[in-house]
């Protein structure tokens, strides 16, 4: 009981490539430690106001909620992050990009490469110090399209880069 | 096309001033930039006279302000523009000097303002837009009105001089690639076709179908801002109406007769709103595009290329239905944020009106063999839980815990929203064709968004937990001047759909803007 799109396709779109049949590639597993520290260094500020009301003898029952509520955001995060990394994924096919996330709300990105309006590597301090780098591309659709795909290996990052350009200036000259 | 002659009469080549009658609007905009950012100030000062603090405070701002003004003043002398080598070149500034380079071929669009007081003075104020850079405006505050076109149309002649240049030396690709800045003319200079002009009375039919409920609650809103300044809480004014009516010391009649008051005056705001800001529009279908000019005080003038033009939206609701109108906006892409400014707005189209300028972008033939789609009824489920049943046990379940058990009224509040929901779902459509995508909602008013398929940057297919246990989803289709969503669809559908726009983007050759 498949739904037809359209009302007389002169197109078989059965026969388009899939935007998902791709290889689908998963990010480095470094990228998933890059994950639990930046999360040990959010949980490790997020702690300083209750050590403050500990210190400064505030009733112990406001601290033991905050600490309540910091341990279950923590006991969350960590379940949440390793699931969440299975799930992001990226795939890339001669003329488009596609970058897949979301554990529980989960979304599909693609971009074409003709809509590309420049692409750039980046590397954070945290990318820096485990040797990894993200790729963000950039349409004129504005902050809400544009793609990044993190946890990659610089040299994959650059490539990628490079492959995106190439295609860019291709599809200019035919 | 009009023949300027550039070089003897009005020579663009050499640095110079603006129109002396500029330093008039330079301390009249001055002025109003002062009254918007003082006037709370002024009203704090007054109603807390006699403090001397404050008193201090103010002389401090005025002060300063004397400064800004002849600061001001003085930057109309030493406000310099030119055309040269290619680039629009202003120089200006008072203690720190600016130079101001821009390559004519980066210069999007260039627009006129008149209000008022320019039309009587007959001269202009000129605003250029280019894409890109993040200081991507510059206002010319006055110029006569020969010297504005014979600016415009020599940038535009330049620029078309500049790219027909490169398009021969084939450095055009590289340019194209860099971005939105891609080098194109745009000419407004010959208005030919009227395609529309809003008359007296339609204008009144646009006032009196505005949207009188959002003004309603922008006055009550702005007496409750203005109460704070004279310290007066919230709770404390409530109180005192409320106090009024319950020990009957004003009676409800006055109640009653405060809020017709403020309904009658909200029809009036509004119709006024209407008036002042699209009194005697006019729109032109130009060679390339649309030129807008409406306002009674303030005439502005807006243009949008046909080529950068992303969505068409139209709306209608019970009350503009009476009347047979429709507002039309045209969506133009910016590289900067898609902003109001960049949206081009015609009220007061007729059913005919409003094909004529939906087909000027999408001729008839692009939106024939339309398939129909609905979205999936599991929304209305949805709906119902996430803003009928939570919120309503929420509150009834709070009521009743506190022993008033009269709360349980506010179960009343699921039923509403299920019939709502119904109605949104029942009337969500969305009909594609292998070149364009057309969407319609509403629940009381009556939205259709209409895109080029090929004019898409990106495509986004989200699901929530939900969606995923039924296997739908929900297709966002992203242009450069904003996105078109489809709520609630089956998840392989919502897959084909995103498949066949991307194939369609990829193997388009047209330019989406």
């Amino acid at each position: 009981m498949q739904e037809t799109l359209f009302l007389n396709p002169t197109i078989d779109i059965g026969q388009l490539p899939h935007a998902e049949q791709s290889e689908r590639n998963p990010l480095s597993p470094t990228y998933l430690k890059i994950q639990f520290l930046g999360l040990a260094i959010t949980m490790a500020i997020l702690v300083a106001p209750g050590l403050i009301m500990m210190g400064a003898g505030a009733p112990s029952m406001a601290y033991y909620l905050f600490f309540a509520g910091w341990g279950l955001l923590l006991i969350f995060r960590l379940i949440i992050i390793p699931l969440g990394f299975k799930k992001k994924s990226y795939s890339i096919r001669d003329k488009d990009i596609t970058y897949r996330s979301g554990l529980l709300w989960h979304s599909v990105t693609t971009i074409p490469f003709q809509r590309v309006q420049h692409c750039e590597v980046n590397r954070g301090p945290l990318d820096q110090l485990f040797g990894l780098a993200s790729l963000k591309v950039y349409t004129a659709g504005g902050g809400s399209t544009d793609l990044q795909v993190p946890g990659l290996s610089p040299e994959d990052a650059e490539q990628m880069k490079s492959f995106i350009l190439k295609q860019i200036s291709g599809n200019d000259q035919s | 096309m009009i023949n300027h002659s550039f070089d003897t009469k009005i020579p663009l080549n050499v640095p110079q001033r603006q129109n002396p009658l500029a330093i008039g609007f330079i301390f009249l905009k001055f002025l109003r930039k002062a009254v918007r950012q003082l006037w709370l100030l002024i009203l704090i000062v007054v109603f807390n006279k006699g403090d001397g603090y404050m008193a201090w405070l103010l002389g401090g701002v005025i002060a300063i302000s004397a400064i800004q003004l002849v600061l001001s003043l003085i930057s109309y002398f030493k406000y310099y523009f030119h055309v040269k080598d290619g680039e629009l070149i202003i120089s200006k500034g008072v203690l720190q000097k600016t130079n101001l380079n821009i390559p004519l071929d980066r210069i999007q669009t260039i627009n006129f303002q008149q209000n008022l007081l320019h039309q009587i003075l007959n001269v202009v104020s000129v605003e250029v837009d280019t894409a890109g850079s993040a200081k991507s405006e510059l206002t010319i505050d006055a110029l006569s009105r020969d010297k504005a076109e014979a600016l415009r149309d020599y940038i535009l002649q330049k620029k078309k001089e500049l790219i027909a240049e490169k398009r021969e030396e084939g450095e055009l690709d590289e340019e194209s690639t860099e971005g939105i800045d891609t080098p194109e003319v745009e000419e407004f200079t010959k208005p030919d076709k009227m395609v529309f002009r809003l008359s007296p009375k339609d204008l009144l039919k646009v006032g009196v179908s505005g949207n009188h409920i959002r003004t309603f609650f922008w006055i009550i809103g702005s007496v409750f801002g203005l109460l704070q300044f004279i310290d007066v809480t919230e709770e404390e004014a409530v109180d005192y109406v409320f106090k009024g009516i319950s020990e009957n010391t004003w009676g409800f009649g006055w109640f009653v007769a405060g809020f017709g008051v403020l309904i009658v005056a909200s029809f009036f705001i509004t119709l006024i709103q209407h008036i002042l800001r699209y009194f005697d529009l006019r729109l032109w279908e130009t060679e390339k595009g649309f030129k807008l000019i409406a306002g009674l005080f303030n005439r502005q003038e807006q243009s949008a290329a046909h080529r950068k033009i992303q969505i068409i939206k139209w709306v209608t609701d019970p009350l503009k239905r009476m009347f047979g109108l429709h507002t039309v906006r045209l969506f133009q892409a910016s590289s900067q944020q898609v902003s109001a400014k960049k949206s081009i707005t015609i009220p007061g189209c007729y059913e005919e009106q409003l094909e004529e300028i939906i087909a000027t972008n999408f001729p008839s033939e692009l939106r024939e063999d339309y398939k129909e789609h609905a979205i999936s009824p599991l929304i209305i489920t949805r709906h119902v839980l996430y803003f009928g049943i939570l919120p309503a046990l929420a509150v009834a379940g709070f009521k009743a815990f506190t022993g008033d058990w009269f709360g349980l009224v506010y179960l009343l509040w699921i039923p509403i929203v299920w019939l709502l929901s119904r109605r949104y779902q029942r009337y969500w459509r969305w009909w594609i064709n292998e070149e364009t995508l057309t969407t319609r909602s509403g629940i009381i008013a009556s939205r259709h968004s209409i895109i080029h398929l090929y004019k898409v940057q990106a495509v986004k297919i989200s699901q929530s937990p939900y969606q995923k246990r039924k296997n739908l989803a929900s297709v966002h289709f992203y242009t450069a001047a904003g996105s078109v969503g489809i709520p609630y669809i089956n998840l392989d559908l919502a897959k084909r759909l995103r498949d066949y726009v991307v194939y369609k983007v990829e193997v388009s050759e047209g330019a989406w803007m």
